[in-house]
């Protein structure tokens, strides 16, 4: 009897551990220890045998019994680890997923207003399409200004226009906010243009402004020398020089030293040493009372930067036209910051 | 504008002492901007004036001319081709190791068996005007052997100023008023000019100015006896180095003024006008003007009329009757002013714009005109003494320009500049610039000089820019700005804008496009959608309408990627424009595989809401609705719903326009309000603490037809409410012929652990609710 059970323990641990599958295991758990199992009619029939004989094999049985049951316990969690970690998919493909893009000029406009958060600008925008008060009038810009004409400047059939720069939004947040004042105003602006390489109709600028007590051309060299040089991460060289606008008076050309050539003369710059980079200058008086604010007790400078021509420089982009595009060839290659 | 040094020179004290490559850089910074620089004659060397003293033929060439030279100290033999040459005859030479323009060195040749020992040259071969027909013929009085660049001024620095700078500056459109801004950089005197004051006729000219709104003056000179016919070649030489043509002595002279003092002057044949008038013309009509052109005028264009015969376009360009010939021996010369937008638009509607035209624009300084006609009086004695005046200066000036007085606060002086200013400072900067100035206790009384005060000065801040600009911007200290601490809440919509624009980007993988605020006509008229009542721009001939549907935009930028890609995306968030009002819209295009449209749509629809949960704290309400646009497919359209208040759309575009892009293509089209989206408030986050008693999870797997969308499904389920229901999702879906969904209960309590009764009660209402409206539940 001992024998025949040995042989049993033998023969399943035998088959048990050269089982493949699950389904498998199940069928020989019925066959070792199931109901119709030697085992278990070895068990049923043991009132048959002599108590010596029942100690003997009573505890065997139970010991191969568990035994076996182990095994297949074990078994299964073996076949049942290695199916999940059998490969069931090519992982090797290459990404296809783009990264996605913003426009050169969201980029360089995110990166100025960053600046200019950190010196405590606040951002302000306004709409595309201005009344000819703001656009023009409470900007000192007069009547019979050429700026005003067909030629410059769209019109619409409501006597409005398609705004001709950012300035508009320093009228709307001089009389929103009144004095003192702090505030950028990214946007896109519209000129009567035909297009070539380096004109467009469509561009963006960046429009700055500071209104206080006591604000002098000193704060605005400051001011305007910090700015480009956390925009340019560098030391930039800059120069200013008379301008003319109707709003700033004293109006200034601000020119950076050259960054290609260092001042030395190359094409960028036209063999000056100097690239014309931001018009700026004094808010004039008349603009700050036409707005509603006491003009001699506050003064201010306002600039304004070109956002198109400055991602042209940074991105080395030759041809204007690309920008509105709408060309993904083109501008997927910008990346998002 | 082209300014010769050499000119300027002549207007300022100790011309010499300044140093004339350098001061430019200072005038860039404190008055205009340069252009450029050239140096004039650098490629004019070793010629010299030599006389012709023998001329024989070449033996072996006909064209050939063997000329025997006198060069001063020597003889020299020189092979030419020139046409018009005599013995006798005085010419420049260019002689071994020299150069001309076009030559750059001179050389012994042999020409035929000899020794061609110089080049004789043309006035274009010296650079100095353009003509080319034979070598100069010189002077008799020029010494030979000498320099030609003792007698014409070939050498020089020619400055072109940038014309945009100039705008605000009528003063400074002649040399002259170039040399008085150099003379208050440098402090060297400035000149008085050589005027002719003396020895004018008797003769009174019909002069009526009958448009007295846009002629501010008029002055006017007859001079006959002119028997001159050339300028002299240092005038000829100026007026080509400086972007003119020589014509004839009295066009020179008039050019040359005009470039002198910034005042255009215009001469008529004396013969042909008797009663000058200016006035606006009543009807349209045509003249020929001096460059030939038959041109249609305007009604309401100023002209100079003889009598009622219009003559010339005011302070444009003269006509081809009235204009001197070489024949002409007297003359009418016009020096007058007109006003600056009247010449203007003149000008603009014509599209003629002349140097004239450019230099009225700027609002010229009346009180010029005289002045400048006698500087020609005094010009034109120079080069024919025997002329006759017969007239008086006749003027007629109903618009007098005074000289502006303006006050200037001390106290907003050093508020602007930043720091206080000697006042003899300030006295010397403003005297320098030929503004008066007095000063008061806590003020000075500036008065600015006409020519400054027609346009520029009109406000304390210009005089203040006087003073800065020649105070030097680079002499500024730089100082930072007091920091005002007040918080100022902006708008915030540049910053949503850009949050949005770069999360989309990233989770999307599509590129921003920017896009035109006007339609593409064509486009429009392609897929036939019809746009009624859109703002148009007038001036603008084709593509004039403004858009108020921003994704339009974007599908015809699809059109052209579709050609390179199959599936991509882009988005722009920019401006719609109606007669109502103006928003900021997000729209996004899609373009996919039709096979891959389900998975696609659902992502886009799962990052836009993704997009404002994360910025509004909530999620968005997707509800099936019509769509107002033609161009979308219906059957996929879902409004987007915030606290119940419309934001976008999603859909997808209807075949009509995606077949454009590929025939296995589709296109999904979502849009959101930005404005409205900002209006929405973002929930603020309460903290729900979990419940500590057990919940109870119950699936119920409802059978629907195959076609039918979740959302009518959706909205019975949501009907049913009960405190203990916690929630509910869609556990899983699967579709044979039928659809089954299954949905999985949560079911508990904050305060208690729920009995079994309760949790049965709450799921029968639940199963009867689904139910009683018709579904089958797998059992």
């Amino acid at each position: 009897m001992e024998e025949k059970l040995n042989k049993i323990l033998e023969d399943g641990k035998k088959e048990i551990s050269n089982s493949k599958d699950e389904q498998a295991l199940l069928k020989l758990k019925s066959i070792y220890i199931g109901k119709d199992s030697e085992i278990t009619k070895i068990m049923k029939n043991m009132k048959e045998l002599s108590i010596e004989e029942k100690k003997i094999v009573g505890s065997l049985t139970n010991k191969i019994k568990n035994e076996l049951e182990k095994c297949i316990k074990a078994k299964i969690g073996e076949l049942s680890s290695n199916v999940i970690s059998k490969k069931t998919f090519d992982h090797t493909l290459p990404v296809t997923d783009s990264k996605g893009s913003l426009s050169p000029v969201t980029i360089v406009a995110n990166e100025v207003a960053d600046v200019l958060k950190k010196m405590g600008f606040i951002i302000v925008s306004g709409p595309e399409m201005e009344d000819e008060y703001r656009n023009f009038e409470a900007l000192n810009v007069s009547k019979d200004h050429p700026a005003r004409d067909m030629q410059d400047t769209y019109w619409t059939d409501e006597a409005k226009v398609l705004r001709t720069h950012t300035s508009p939004v320093q009228v709307r947040s001089m009389e929103k906010y009144g004095a003192p004042l702090r505030i950028a105003a990214p946007g896109r602006c519209f000129r009567n243009e035909d297009l070539d390489a380096s004109h467009e109709n469509t561009f963006f600028q960046v429009e700055g402004m500071v209104i206080d007590k006591e604000v002098s051309i000193s704060n605005l060299i400051y001011v305007m020398k910090n700015i480009l040089k956390e925009i340019y991460k560098s030391d930039v060289e800059v120069r200013l020089r008379p301008g003319f606008f109707p709003f700033v008076e004293p109006g200034f050309e601000l020119d950076i030293k050259c960054l290609i050539c260092n001042g030395n003369g190359c094409s960028r710059c036209k063999n000056s040493g100097w690239i014309e980079l931001c018009p700026c200058g004094m808010i004039h008086p008349e603009v700050l009372r036409m707005s509603g604010i006491d003009n001699t007790v506050y003064s201010g400078f306002a600039f304004g930067i070109g956002l198109t021509r400055m991602a042209m420089m940074k991105y080395k982009i030759n041809d204007i036209r690309m920008l509105n595009s709408g060309d993904i060839r083109s501008l997927k290659q910008f990346g998002i910051e | 504008m082209y300014i010769s040094t050499n000119s300027l020179k002549k207007y300022i004290k100790n011309s010499d002492k300044i140093d004339w490559s350098k001061v430019w850089q200072d005038f860039t910074i404190r008055s205009a901007e340069i252009d450029g620089i050239e140096e004039k004659g650098k490629d004019i060397q070793k010629v010299v004036v030599a006389k012709i003293e023998k001329i024989q033929e070449h033996n072996s060439n006909k064209d050939y001319n063997v000329l025997e030279l006198n060069i001063g100290n020597d003889n020299i033999m020189v092979v030419s081709t020139a046409k018009n040459l005599y013995e006798g005859m005085i010419v420049p030479c260019a002689l071994e190791n020299g150069s001309l323009k076009g030559l750059d060195k001179v050389s012994k040749v042999e020409l035929g068996g000899i020794l061609s020992e110089g080049v004789l040259a043309s006035e274009r071969e010296l650079g100095i005007s353009e003509k080319h027909e034979g070598v100069m013929d010189l002077p008799k009085s020029y010494e030979i052997g000498a320099d030609i660049k003792k007698y014409i001024p070939i050498d020089d620095l020619i400055i072109e100023i940038d014309n945009k700078s100039l705008t605000n500056r009528p003063d400074m459109w002649g040399h002259y008023g170039i040399a008085r801004e150099v003379s208050a950089i440098t402090g060297n005197e400035l000149l008085d000019l050589d005027l002719t004051q003396e020895g004018y006729g008797e003769k009174k000219l019909n002069i009526t100015i009958e448009d007295k709104q846009n002629c501010n003056r008029y002055s006017g000179l007859e001079i006959s006896n002119i028997s001159e016919k050339e300028a002299n070649i240092e005038m000829k030489t100026m007026l080509y180095y400086c972007g003119m043509r020589s014509i004839s002595l009295l066009v020179d002279l008039t050019n040359y003024l005009m470039l002198e003092l910034g005042q255009p002057m215009h001469a008529f044949d004396s013969g042909k006008v008797k009663d000058i008038n200016i006035r606006s013309t009543k009807e349209n009509i045509n003249l020929v003007t001096l460059d030939g052109e038959n041109r249609e005028i305007n009604k309401g264009t100023l002209m100079i009329c003889n009598g009622n015969t219009p003559i010339a376009i005011a302070g444009i360009m003269g006509g081809m009757d009235s204009e001197i010939e070489d024949t002409t021996s007297s003359l009418i010369l016009e020096s007058a002013n007109f006003d600056a937008t009247c010449i203007r638009k003149s000008a603009t509607a014509l599209g003629l714009r002349t140097e004239a035209s450019t230099r009225y624009e700027k609002s010229l300084d009346p009180n010029m005109t005289v002045i400048a006609i006698k500087r020609f009086v005094k010009l034109l004695k120079d080069v024919d003494n025997n002329i006759s005046i017969d007239s008086r200066i006749e003027d007629v000036y109903p618009n007098v320009v005074e000289k502006k007085t303006i006050d200037l606060s001390k106290d907003i002086l050093r508020k602007y500049m930043g720091i206080e200013l000697e006042s003899n400072l300030v006295k010397k900067i403003l005297n320098s610039l030929d503004f008066e100035v007095k000063e008061e206790q806590d003020k000075y009384v500036v008065t600015a000089p006409t020519y400054r005060s027609t346009k520029d000065i009109t406000s304390s801040a210009d005089i203040i820019e006087e003073i800065a600009r020649l105070y030097g911007y680079n002499n500024l200290e730089e100082k930072p700005l007091k920091l005002d601490l007040t918080i100022m809440e902006g708008d915030n919509m540049y910053d949503l804008e850009y949050i949005i624009k770069k999360s989309i980007a990233k989770q999307t993988g599509f590129s921003e496009v920017h896009s035109y605020i006007w339609y593409q006509t064509d486009l429009l008229a392609k897929y036939n959608i019809k746009k009624q009542n859109n703002i148009a721009l007038i001036n603008k001939s084709e593509n004039n309408l403004l858009r108020d549907d921003i994704s339009l935009s974007l599908f015809e930028y699809c059109l052209n990627n579709s050609k390179y890609y199959n599936e991509y995306g882009i988005f722009e968030i920019g401006s719609t424009i109606t007669r109502e009002k103006e928003e900021r819209v997000l729209s996004i295009m899609s373009v996919c595989m039709s096979s891959n449209l389900e998975r696609k749509y659902n992502s886009i629809k799962a990052i836009i809401n993704k997009e404002v949960a994360t910025l509004k704290n909530q999620n968005i309400e997707f509800v099936a609705a019509m769509s107002n646009k033609e161009y979308l497919n219906e059957e996929y359209t879902l409004e987007m719903r915030v606290n119940d208040k419309k934001i976008g759309y999603i859909s997808v575009l209807s075949k009509n326009l995606s077949k454009d892009c590929g025939k296995k293509i589709d296109i999904i089209n979502a849009e959101v309000n930005i404005n409205k989206l900002m209006e929405v408030a973002k929930t603020e986050i309460v903290y729900n603490e979990p419940s500590k008693y057990p919940t109870t999870t119950i699936d119920y797997t409802i059978i629907t037809d195959k076609n039918e969308d979740y959302i009518k499904l959706e909205k019975l389920l949501n009907k049913y409410t009960n405190k203990y229901l916690i929630e509910y999702f869609i556990k899983d879906i699967y579709t044979d012929d039928k659809k089954k969904i299954t949905i999985r209960y949560v079911i508990g309590s904050k305060e208690k652990t729920l009995t079994h009764e309760e949790i049965s009660r709450v799921s029968k209402e639940i199963l009867s609710n689904i139910e009683s409206n018709g579904y089958k539940i797998v059992k």
